[in-house]
């Protein structure tokens, strides 16, 4: 208990919040533009690795850091473009698909890995550019905000950005309505003349550009190399969040906080000595515990 | 009904080339050493490297090649064997739920769960052999049921919720099954993370001792005969084929939904509970997964290739097997990454769920004249 | 401008023949006058819907031609009939329930200002139209949050500002209370002010007599009439005389009389839905050896009713007995398991299931029997001689007993459904339209069928939207009409057409034995 009174009281643990919640961040607020669209994204993991393998080596290979988030961009698309095409044109099972773009996702990163490197761990060999880190002067008077806001990674800020471009998306623009639209009650889409397809595919593709940006801070943000399997699960946590959120943005964003903080404390926890499993699977016994309470709440009140 | 199956067979064959074609395709271009020569020589070169890798990559588990003669490979045929065991088992428990219509995709974690709960019992219990080991796949059994509870809860009070709730169980089990590996029977002495050496009396009976060619692939081939079974020929499997095709329909004709729903997820869970057990106590003799070995995903994949019938599972189970026993060779002898099969896989499971792609009605009508208009 | 007697919307033998050889509209001429009212009356499966869908674009039509505003006019889409100038509001709102009122009404047409929905002008247009047609809307409120009066002025608005000069409105009136009633034909009144054509879609007659202005009889398919209503010179019973006007040849059916044993009653039943109430204080029994017809228009009850019966409906006050017992906590399997047999209106998605084979079609509901399977497999020859009797004493054309159904022909797969409900043990019947869509010598076949089950001392109740069906077979008949029973007749000649049709259509009593 002394411990935790300790951690909670340092700003570094709080910056580290911040800073983990980048990818997850990302990628959530691409599980809820799917999901409003009524095509929920199982793929954001596999698109994550993917974008962080790709970020990393075309920047390494073009010296460019520029390069390299456009081709992180380029390969969520991608990986996106297949899950539309096939689940939307052909009618696969979009979960079905999706599963396999991630185990695709998987494997291909680890075969061009070790093709491209020669290294089968990681790509350490290869130098790419990183995402700089940004300092704000007007944050420096901050006392204690000032160590957790400022110097973060430029993703980190655009993370947090995105949550307002989505909320301003959702809200304010014709595509937003249009997605709640197909996502509700596609009839009355195409009774307005909306193509249903159009709209799910673009969503589909949003989501997966974000959640390409969050990969892409794994690699390119503070390491400058790429590791196996480096998501370790974000991609589903992210999926987690945007059902522990439902519908709204600052509902998904403090879901997705929460599990950074889960994170986060995991790795003041490391010195404690609650074992790493236990702390990592805080995540998923929230998201089963929630998902439950709320399947028999609804359950109760359709009865009434 | 004949020509239907042959058509079903055919597109599998071809996606599978397809893959393979793709995989080959990947690997020569893995290959392109364009910094030092001309590129025609690099082609070739690429080509040769290629070749030599798939050479060995589609036939290690039956032969090898040494000093120019070529011998059976016994090493890797048992190997071969001993893997299409757990992928038997993760397929009929995914066929089992998938003809129910379930999205239940929590094998993994069942199969899992189910390892480290039998790993214990091959440690702390001792018995006499045979009583033993049916102990430990009970109890392997119940512990992957135990983990379909909470899906099969979801899925009675909303359907399809059971996908987000077998997923999430998928990391609970492995998380929460590594802890107790570690807290209670780690083998403090190696630096790896395994447990330590399982009861004597757990050891399961071989094959070939030298080979380590273990019996569980009877163990999973009798379980198919008794899944098909099930679903063919017993009125329960009438009522799984009912809800899977129309639920609606099997309400309505008096099926107590909820009970079966449940019902099937269990014996699911229970069957992916044994998948990974015999590995443990046949080949290793000791818990050592530090990370998930896949075969519950692997297992999405053979249901998918065999249709969900519990016949066909084997032999997409020995396929699968065979091309990661390949590519484990592979790896071992070129710098071609086994990962390669993951790519292959995605490439069939993405072609196999599109339904669309043969149900145009282009297609749908040349079916129907093949099988002729027999009636008006 | 058009002339004023130019018609704005014409249709030349307007025909749809679905491919299982029902004809759901047949050879339909049809003028309809700019800036009128016009009213479309007939039962339900008269065809109304599906012309109202070709024309919306929805359909397409086997034959015929529609001219709209002086052009041809066969859309291929909704959105080439709204670009024409046709709105439609149909039974079933298409409305987005999370988003406010505004953004419904301009969904796919928002005006905006760079890149965002241009709110303030969205406010200005709409009410401007609002203002025109003196109606009031909350305009940020959600539409889960909205009545369905508000849920429909809001698909009328959304007509109003694409430019729809022709609005259909597709039984409008079926959820509103009768003050919303009045403020809807109040609205009605001031878009006929403005030029704009209304078609009204309704199966109530004194709605058709107060606000058409010409109002057509559509039966079976067909036009039946026209009647111009001026200074509303029509009287209710020209018009049900034309809408029930019953068929000479009267087959004559061998029928035992029913015994007095009750196996099923509705005491006092009442069933509150969130807007509306759907079953209001009914009350019957049903008798041992009875065909006990229940009639009534679209939305009168009838589904509920039998939903009860059935167990899917559980949240209702009142009594419901089967075989004298009260029962509670129904559930499907307790309805199968308590001897009712139940063949659905919906035969493709409920009552049968395609993907499976005939034979089991057939025993679905046997599943359980100790002469399907014992404990080690199933009986699969005593199945295949069951579905093979089956086949040859109801008539159904099949190939095998392996044969998907989902290749049987409509009237075959009713038999199926039929066969597979009359061959088991029951005590009770419940058949909902059990000939619709069925071609009609499968559709003879099957009213037999149910007289032998009544000759045999089963009881059956029949719910049906054909009248000449409920006269044919029904020893009484129960009339429901906006979930009240409105008369209570023994089927013999004293029956006529005109009180029943009375009853189904008016909140006048009519109890007669």
């Amino acid at each position: 208990m002394v411990n935790l009174i300790d951690i909670l009281s340092n700003p570094s643990f709080y910056a580290t919040i911040i800073r983990v919640s980048t990818p997850l961040l990302l990628a959530s607020m691409g599980a809820l533009i799917a999901s409003l669209a009524g095509t929920p994204n199982v793929a954001l993991e596999g698109i994550m690795l993917f974008s962080a393998f790709s970020g990393t080596i075309v920047s390494a290979l073009s010296q460019s850091l520029f390069m390299g988030l456009l081709g992180g961009l380029a390969s969520a698309l991608l990986l996106s473009i297949i899950l539309c095409v096939f689940s939307l044109k052909y009618k696969a099972n979009i979960i079905l698909t999706a599963i396999a773009i991630n185990i695709l996702s998987s494997g291909l990163t680890a075969f061009l890995l070790s093709a491209v490197s020669g290294q089968k761990g990681n790509t350490s060999s290869f130098q790419s550019a990183v995402f700089p880190q940004i300092h704000f002067v007007f944050l420096e008077k901050l006392p204690f905000l000032s160590e957790i806001l400022n110097n973060q990674n430029a993703l980190t800020y655009s993370a947090y950005a995105s949550v307002f471009v989505v909320f301003l998306l959702i809200r304010k623009t014709p595509f937003g309505t249009h997605l709640k639209a197909v996502g509700e009650n596609p009839e009355a889409a195409v009774s307005v003349g909306l193509s249903v397809n159009k709209i799910k595919a673009m969503a589909l593709i949003i989501s997966g550009l974000l959640a390409g940006l969050g990969g892409m801070f794994l690699s390119m943000g503070y390491i400058s190399w790429f590791t196996r399997d480096m998501t370790g699960g974000r991609g589903w946590i992210a999926l987690a969040a945007q059902a522990l959120g439902g519908k709204s943005v600052i509902g998904v964003t403090l879901s997705a906080l929460l599990f950074s903080t889960g994170e986060s404390l995991s790795y003041s926890l490391q010195m404690a000595n609650i074992p790493n499993e236990l702390v990592q699977s805080i995540p998923f016994v929230m998201t089963i515990v929630v998902l439950l309470v709320y399947l028999k709440v609804s359950d109760h009140r359709e009865r009434l | 009904m004949k020509s239907l199956l042959s058509i079903r067979s055919i597109r599998v064959l071809a996606i599978i080339l397809l893959a393979l074609a793709v995989a080959y395709l990947l690997t020569i271009f893995s290959h392109l050493d364009v910094k030092t020569v001309s590129f025609f020589e690099g082609l070739t070169s690429a080509f040769d490297r290629t070749n030599d890798a798939f050479f060995l990559f589609l036939t290690s588990p039956f032969i090898r090649v040494f000093s120019g003669q070529i011998h059976f490979n016994m090493m890797s045929f048992s190997q071969w064997l001993n893997q299409t065991t757990p992928l038997i088992l993760t397929g009929l428990a995914i066929s089992l739920v998938f003809s129910a219509g379930v999205l239940n995709l929590g094998a993994e974690g069942q199969m899992f769960a189910g390892a480290v709960a039998g790993s214990f019992i091959a440690v702390f219990v001792s018995l006499p052999a045979f009583l033993h080991i049916t102990l430990i796949i009970l109890v392997s059994a119940f512990t992957g049921a135990f983990c379909s509870v909470l899906p099969a809860y979801a899925s009675v009070k909303k359907r399809n919720s059971e996908i987000l709730v077998s997923l999430m169980m998928n990391y609970l089990a492995f998380y929460l099954g590594i802890y107790f590996m570690k807290r209670f029977i780690l083998d403090e002495t190696s630096g790896a993370v395994m447990s330590v050496k399982f009861a004597p009396s757990s050891s399961f009976p071989l094959f070939s001792e030298r080979y380590k060619l273990h019996l569980g692939f009877i163990f999973a081939m009798l379980l198919a005969l008794i899944i098909w079974y099930l679903l063919k020929k017993t009125r329960w499997g009438l009522k799984i084929k009912m809800i899977g095709s129309n639920s609606n329909f099997a309400e309505y004709s008096g099926i107590h939904l909820k009970k079966q729903l449940i019902t099937v997820q269990l014996l699911s869970g229970g069957i992916a509970g044994t998948a990974g057990i015999f590995e443990l106590i046949g080949f290793h003799g000791r818990f050592l997964w530090s990370s998930s070995p896949g075969y519950g995903w692997d297992g999405i994949i053979v249901a998918i290739m065999a249709s969900k019938n519990p016949l066909y599972v084997p032999l997409s189970a020995a396929f699968l097997a065979y091309i990661r026993v390949g590519a484990q060779n592979m790896g071992r002898y070129t710098d071609v990454s086994p990962d390669l099969v993951k790519i292959i896989q995605a490439i069939i499971i993405i072609f196999l769920t599109a339904e669309g792609l043969f149900a145009s009605e282009n297609f749908q009508n040349s079916i129907k004249k093949l099988r002729g208009n027999s009636h008006g | 401008m058009s002339l004023p007697d130019e018609p704005i919307l014409v249709l030349n033998g307007v025909t749809k023949i679905y491919p299982n050889q029902v004809i759901a509209n047949d050879d339909i001429y049809l003028n309809i006058q700019g800036g009128h009212v016009h009213v479309l009356v007939g039962e339900n499966g008269a065809g109304k819907t599906t012309l109202m869908n070709i024309l919306f674009g929805l359909i397409k039509p086997t034959s015929g031609e529609i001219i709209f505003k002086g052009r041809k006019a066969l859309f291929k889409s909704t959105f080439e009939s709204i670009q024409a100038g046709i709105g439609m509001i149909h039974q079933h709102f298409k409305l987005v329930p999370s988003l406010t009122v505004l953004e419904n009404c301009f969904l796919g047409i928002e005006p905006k200002s760079f890149i965002f929905s241009n709110h303030r002008e969205m406010k200005n247009i709409l009410n401007t139209f609002l203002h025109k047609f003196d109606i009031k809307l909350p305009l940020e409120k959600k539409i889960e949050d909205c009545s369905t009066a508000t849920k429909q002025l809001i698909e009328i608005i959304k007509t109003l500002i694409r430019g729809a000069d022709l609005i259909i409105m597709d039984e409008p009136t079926s959820l509103l209370a009768p003050q919303e009633r009045d403020k809807l034909f109040n609205i009605i009144r001031k878009l006929k002010q403005n030029g704009k054509t209304i078609i009204f879609i309704t199966h109530k007659l004194d709605e058709a007599l107060s606000m058409g202005d010409e109002i057509t009889i559509i039966r079976q398919g067909k036009v039946l009439n026209t009647f111009h209503n001026h200074n509303n010179n029509l009287k209710e019973f020209d018009l049900i005389q034309m809408l029930f006007k019953g068929n000479s040849k009267n087959i004559k059916v061998e029928k035992r009389d029913m015994d007095e044993d009750v196996v099923l009653s509705f005491q006092g039943v009442t069933l509150k839905g969130k807007t509306v109430t759907s079953l209001s204080d009914v009350s019957f029994n049903l008798h041992k050896g009875e065909i006990l017809g229940i009639a009534g228009l679209a939305d009168s009850g009838q589904q509920e009713i039998i939903d009860i019966i059935m167990g899917y409906e559980n949240q209702y006050s009142g009594i419901f007995r089967l075989n004298g017992k009260i029962i509670t906590h129904h559930t499907l399997q307790r309805a199968r398991a308590l001897q009712v047999s139940y063949i659905p209106s919906d035969k493709l998605s409920i009552g049968s299931d395609g993907n499976l084979s005939l034979w089991h079609n057939l025993i679905s509901t046997q599943l359980d029997s100790k002469w399907v399977a014992n404990i080690f497999r199933l009986k699969k020859s005593k199945i295949r001689r069951y579905t093979q009797e089956l086949m040859q004493s109801f008539s159904i054309k099949a190939s095998s007993p392996s044969m998907k159904v989902e290749n049987l022909s409509g009237g075959n797969i009713q038999k199926t459904i039929l066969a597979r409900e009359l061959s088991v043990k029951s005590k009770i019947i419940l058949a909902d339209n059990p000939t619709s869509g069925v071609d009609s010598e499968s559709a003879l076949f099957i009213r037999q069928q149910l007289l032998n089950q009544k000759n045999k001392g089963k009881a059956v109740l029949l719910f049906s939207h054909d009248l000449e069906e409920l006269k044919l077979l029904s020893d009484r008949i129960i009339v429901l009409y906006q979930g009240k029973i409105n008369g209570k007749f023994h089927n013999n000649d004293a029956l006529n057409d005109y009180r029943l049709g009375e009853s189904m259509m008016e909140a006048k009593a009519g109890n007669c034995s």
